[in-house]
Formats: structure tokens, C-alpha cells, sequence
């Protein structure tokens, strides 16, 4: 294996860190890390395979999940890794998302008719929150994955439709977007959030007559 | 499914309830798993004070990386009924009180020769002895109910297995127990166990959670420890020798949802026997070895080959999709095996769970270890360990973790 050298975030400053062979994702090289040379370096995860949403960083800069980081895929460094932005801080590269969760509609839908159209599966989005980093957007905005919950929600649950439009019409809903689909792309999920916002601006329009 | 009603605030729970003794009664859960979050919420139910300490993010270790298969108990019914039929009654209740959190759409065991079939009767009698509802099918009739499955299946018995979401389903429990106010501290480690009179008092912890980092004490009437396949090194720190046994399995994910139900090989035991679908994935579990420490682990980079060849067997697809992701997850089991090296990788050990009493077993008062368990069951271990504590503290609470629909997940962080 090429080494890689990746320089992580870790107290006020970065530390460099070797790759040590075995690793195929950067979630595995901070495992090795930890379990080594640094026990005390900080960084969320719990799933290891692009479920559950907490391993999310920025990778050279850009918005990844790290478990689904092959470092195959990587320049041979140094691969620059730091915490997402517009969450809470609590060291290292690990964040509290609870600015992600504070957003997203009450009672917005977890499970959907599977594929299939016979079972049940569990929505899409991961609540990762690489799209609210990633957003350009510096406006009281409620961010792409709210709004594409409260999409899910209005397509879905027709019930729920009302507060699904309430709710991207409000003063931290859609026009704060500007577009620039940052969310889409880093969606690890093709969750679209983009799309999905285009999708509440036509409704409001339609609604709206 | 059995009827739950919300959980009642914290204060409405505590007014409610008859002059109580555990309200003064502190106890330190360590370890921030499954088991550490159903303990901490039936713990809080019963009234006690509860402060969780965890070294890392809530779920890191063992209980994150499950496959996340809903156990109805079939795979267990042939070698341990009453594990069996605790997996049937405890899927039950998590159906009933985190139903958000799991996708239960049924399970099909698979047969893929002449051998499977011959298991059959004995298969499914063994389920319906642990009150599981299992009903044998033709091949025709599960592949009508799953197209990827293979065409060369020879039957099939449908079981009511799920999947869940191994993050989100803990985190309904660490909402719950907040909610009742208990303490969730995760970044924060135990790193020594103060003990006075052969009974342990206090926990030295560091802090972690925001920098500079801070250490203070965490003074007790009682501490559990919750840490899984962990569970050896917190015993060290009391001076104790816990029997855990670290038992890695690999799992691999491709891109592709290839079936709604958990496909299972309907066999006594082995590597590679179960494909689970989650949100738009498939994974296959699992394999089994022994490793010295659950620090670390990765997957052996030949497992990922062997295991897509064993999940296509079932179904021949999951070998065309894109593997997204392969991971390790060790597997905490009560006990030892023989030697390390057993070739069995440790399946002789039983996957039951116990609450061990270091009173009774070391002369440590205050002080016991939740070993063994599989994430269907961890409201059953917390409630086990939970009951100890009563006992040990010589106050009477019943438990009520079965009674009420959690918060969501999202709750915790809200």
C-alpha cells in the first residue's frame, strides 16, 4: 500500500499521522491511530458502513463520511481532515450535531414503503448533516436536510402536507436557499436535498395558485 | 403488538409513584452501548439516579456496527431454546416501543441442499417449542416473495425476523433516560475505580467532552459496568479478572436493497448465513474468530471475498452489486473458550448474558459487569442488571422498561 499522511485536526492545531498498512478507509486509519500511537484523539462513529450518520468530516476540504473513505481514492497526502462545519464543537474532529437535529420538522417520517412495494424500510437520509455543512448559505436557515425531511414528508404523507409547506415557508425555510446544490453533492445518501427544495417551491407555487 | 402509552415526563413519573427509596440512590453506569443505554433508562425509570459515563461517542464500539438483524430467535432455537424465546419476546417489545427505528418485514431461513431440508422439521419445531411462529414454504412460494433469491433454493420457513437501525434504536433509549434525568456523558473515561472497605465508591473520570480536558469523581451507592467485549479492562481497574471473550466477526454491505425480509441459511451454524437489508443496502454477517482485545479491529481483507460468495449462495445477486462498505464488530461473550486459538472461533461459547455480582463472586460490593448478550435482548439485560442492583442495594422497584413507546432518537440531541 502507497503510505498516506494525514493531517487531522487535534486540539488548537493538526497532527500529521502515518497510515499504517491494513486500513482501507480513513475510519479505519483513525481506528489503528487510536488503538496505537493516540488514544485520546477524538472523532465520532458508530456503524462503520455509511448508516447511522456520525462519522462525517471534511476531507481536503470537502464534506465526506469517513467510513466510506477509501484511502485508495486519496492523494498521497497529506490528506487534510477537520470537523464539519456549523455544528458544535467538542475537540478533535469529533462535533454535536444537535444543530442538525434542532432544525428537522417535528414528527417528520422515518419509514417508507420499501422498493419492493411489500415491505417497510427506513427513509433515506442519514441525518449526516454533510449537506448543512456544506450549505453556503449564512442566513437563519433551517438547511437542506429539514427541508428535504419536510419534503419526504409532504410527498409521502399527504396529511402532513399543510405543515410540510408551513414549514418551508417559514422564516427559516426555502428562500434562504441559494441554489448552488453544495447539499446535493454531498449527499452520501442521493438524498438530493436540492432537488428536494425545488420540489417544495413548486408545491408552495402550485398551492398558492 | 402490546400497548405502550408515551413516557411520562420526569416529574409527572416521580409524583406518581409511591413514597420510593431509589430516589437518593446514585448509580454509575459505564459504558455507553446498547446495554449502557437500556440500563440507564430502566434504571431512571425505576426511579434511581443515574450518571452514564462513556469514553467515546455514545454507541462506538460493539453495539453500532451490528448488522442490525431484529432476532425473532430462530437462528437460536436449535442449540438454546430459552435464548430463542427471549429473542421472540424481546422483539417483540422493541417493536412495540421503538417501532420508528426498524423495518419489520419478516425473515425467510433458506434451504440450500439436501442436508438444510433434511433440518427442517426438526427447525421448525425447535422455533415453535421457544413460540415462535414459523412456517415452512416451498421454494416457489419464497421466491415469489423475494425475486433475488437464489432459483435453486430447495424450501424455505418464513419467521418473523426484522432489521434495525443499530444507532438509532440505542439512542431512543439514551433520549428516554434523558428525559427522565439521568446523566449521558459521553468523551468521558473511566480511568480508575476507588474502593474503600472491599466496596467500590467512586469512579476517577477525564473528561473529554470540550477542551482543556478536566478529570473529577464520580461518587456512587453503586456501578455497573456496561462495556461488552470492553468489560475486561474496567474489571482490571477494580483489580478483577471479568471472563469476556472478544469474538470479531466481518460483515460486508453492497449497494443494492436485494430483499425486504432477512434472508437467513437455514443450517445448525456458520460463517456467512444471514443477508439483512437496511435503507438501501444488503449485508452479509458474519464471520467468527477470537482477538486478545476488541481494540482496533479491522476486517481481514480475504473475508470480504468469502463472505459475498456465501451470501450469493442465497442470493446470487449480492456478488453483481458494488461493495460500499466491510467492517468488524467484536461480539462480547461470557466466558473463555478453551484456548484462543479455538478453531471454532468461540461459537462453542453460549451468546447468553449474565449479570455478574462482584460481591458474591469477588467480595467487591457495589459493583457489577453486564457480560455476554446480543443487541435484540438488551432491554432483558438491563433489566436483569438492573434487578441486581435492587437487590444489592436492598430496595424494591419494578421494572418498566417494556411499558412505554421511546422518544425518538432525534430527541436526544434536541
Amino acid at each position: 500500500m502507497s503510505s498516506v499522511i494525514l493531517r487531522v485536526a487535534r486540539g488548537d492545531g493538526f497532527a500529521d499521522y502515518e497510515v499504517e498498512a491494513g486500513a482501507l478507509t480513513i475510519l479505519d486509519a483513525l481506528e489503528l491511530i487510536r488503538g496505537g500511537r493516540d488514544p485520546s484523539l477524538r472523532y465520532r462513529h458508530s456503524c462503520h458502513h455509511g448508516s447511522c450518520g456520525t462519522c462525517g468530516a471534511l476531507v481536503d476540504g470537502s464534506e465526506r463520511l469517513m467510513c466510506l473513505t477509501r484511502l485508495s481514492d486519496l492523494s498521497p497526502g497529506p490528506v487534510t481532515i477537520e470537523p464539519l462545519r456549523k455544528m458544535g464543537v467538542v475537540g478533535d474532529l469529533a462535533v454535536d450535531p444537535s444543530p442538525l437535529f434542532a432544525e428537522m420538522p417535528e414528527g417528520s417520517s422515518y419509514l417508507r414503503a420499501s422498493e419492493s412495494g411489500s415491505g417497510q424500510r427506513l427513509e433515506d437520509c442519514i441525518e449526516c448533516a454533510l449537506c448543512v455543512s456544506a450549505c453556503p448559505v449564512t442566513r437563519p436557515f433551517a438547511g437542506p436536510a429539514a427541508l428535504a425531511a419536510a419534503d419526504r414528508d409532504r410527498e409521502e404523507r399527504p396529511g402532513r402536507e399543510g405543515a410540510a409547506l408551513a414549514f418551508a415557508s417559514g422564516d427559516r425555510g426555502v428562500a434562504a436557499c441559494e441554489r448552488s446544490f453544495a447539499c446535493s453533492r454531498a449527499c452520501p445518501q442521493a438524498v438530493q436535498p436540492g432537488r428536494r427544495i425545488e420540489s417544495l417551491r413548486r408545491s408552495m407555487a402550485a398551492r398558492k395558485g | 403488538m402490546a400497548e405502550t402509552t408515551a413516557l411520562p415526563f420526569a416529574g409527572a413519573l416521580k409524583a406518581s409513584r409511591r413514597p420510593c427509596r431509589t430516589r437518593d440512590l446514585r448509580v454509575c453506569v459505564i459504558g455507553g452501548g446498547g446495554t449502557g443505554a437500556a440500563l440507564a433508562y430502566d434504571l431512571s425509570l425505576r426511579g434511581f439516579s443515574v450518571t452514564l459515563l462513556e469514553r467515546g461517542e455514545l454507541t462506538s464500539g460493539t453495539t453500532g456496527r451490528h448488522h442490525g438483524q431484529l432476532h425473532c430467535g430462530a437462528r437460536y432455537s436449535l442449540a438454546d431454546r430459552e435464548i430463542a424465546r427471549e429473542c421472540m419476546e424481546e422483539s417483540l417489545v422493541l417493536r412495540s416501543i421503538a417501532g420508528d427505528a426498524i423495518e419489520y418485514n419478516g425473515g425467510l431461513f433458506v434451504e440450500l441442499d439436501g442436508e438444510d431440508s433434511g433440518l427442517e422439521a426438526e427447525f421448525v419445531d425447535a422455533c415453535r417449542a421457544a413460540g415462535i411462529p414459523a412456517l415452512p414454504i416451498s421454494a416457489r412460494e419464497a421466491l415469489a416473495m423475494e425475486r433475488a433469491l437464489s432459483p435453486r433454493i430447495l424450501g424455505a420457513v418464513a419467521v418473523p425476523d426484522g432489521s434495525f437501525d443499530a444507532f438509532r434504536l440505542p439512542l431512543s433509549f439514551f433520549a428516554a433516560a434523558r428525559a427522565l434525568g439521568a446523566r449521558i456523558r459521553a468523551w468521558n473515561e473511566v480511568v480508575a475505580l476507588e474502593t474503600s472497605g472491599r466496596r467500590v465508591t467512586a469512579a476517577l473520570v477525564v473528561d473529554r467532552s470540550s477542551d482543556p480536558k478536566r478529570e473529577y469523581r464520580v461518587e456512587a451507592d453503586y456501578f455497573v459496568g456496561a462495556c461488552g467485549a470492553w468489560a475486561g479492562g474496567l474489571g482490571a481497574l477494580a483489580g478483577l479478572d471479568v471472563p469476556i471473550t472478544s469474538a470479531p466477526g466481518t460483515m460486508v454491505a453492497v449497494r443494492a436493497r436485494l430483499c425486504d425480509r432477512v434472508v437467513s441459511h437455514l443450517h445448525r451454524a456458520g460463517d456467512g448465513d444471514i443477508v439483512v437489508p437496511q435503507r438501501g443496502l444488503s449485508i452479509i454477517g458474519s464471520t467468527q474468530s477470537l482477538a486478545a482485545s476488541p481494540e482496533a479491529l479491522l476486517p481481514p481483507s480475504g473475508d470480504i471475498p468469502y463472505l459475498i460468495s456465501l451470501a450469493s449462495r442465497m442470493i446470487p445477486s449480492f456478488a453483481e452489486a458494488p461493495v460500499h462498505a466491510a467492517w468488524c464488530a467484536a461480539r462480547p461473550l461470557a466466558g473463555r473458550p478453551p484456548r484462543l486459538g479455538a478453531a471454532d472461533g468461540g461459537r462453542s461459547i453460549s451468546r447468553d448474558f449474565a449479570a455478574l455480582d462482584h460481591a458474591e463472586r469477588d467480595g467487591l460490593a457495589g459493583f457489577c459487569t453486564v457480560i455476554g448478550g446480543k443487541a435484540t435482548v438488551l432491554r432483558a439485560m438491563a433489566q436483569k442488571a438492573a434487578d441486581l442492583v435492587c437487590r444489592s442495594l436492598g430496595v424494591e422497584a419494578a421494572c418498566a422498561s417494556a411499558d412505554y413507546a421511546l422518544p425518538s432518537w432525534r430527541e436526544y440531541y434536541g
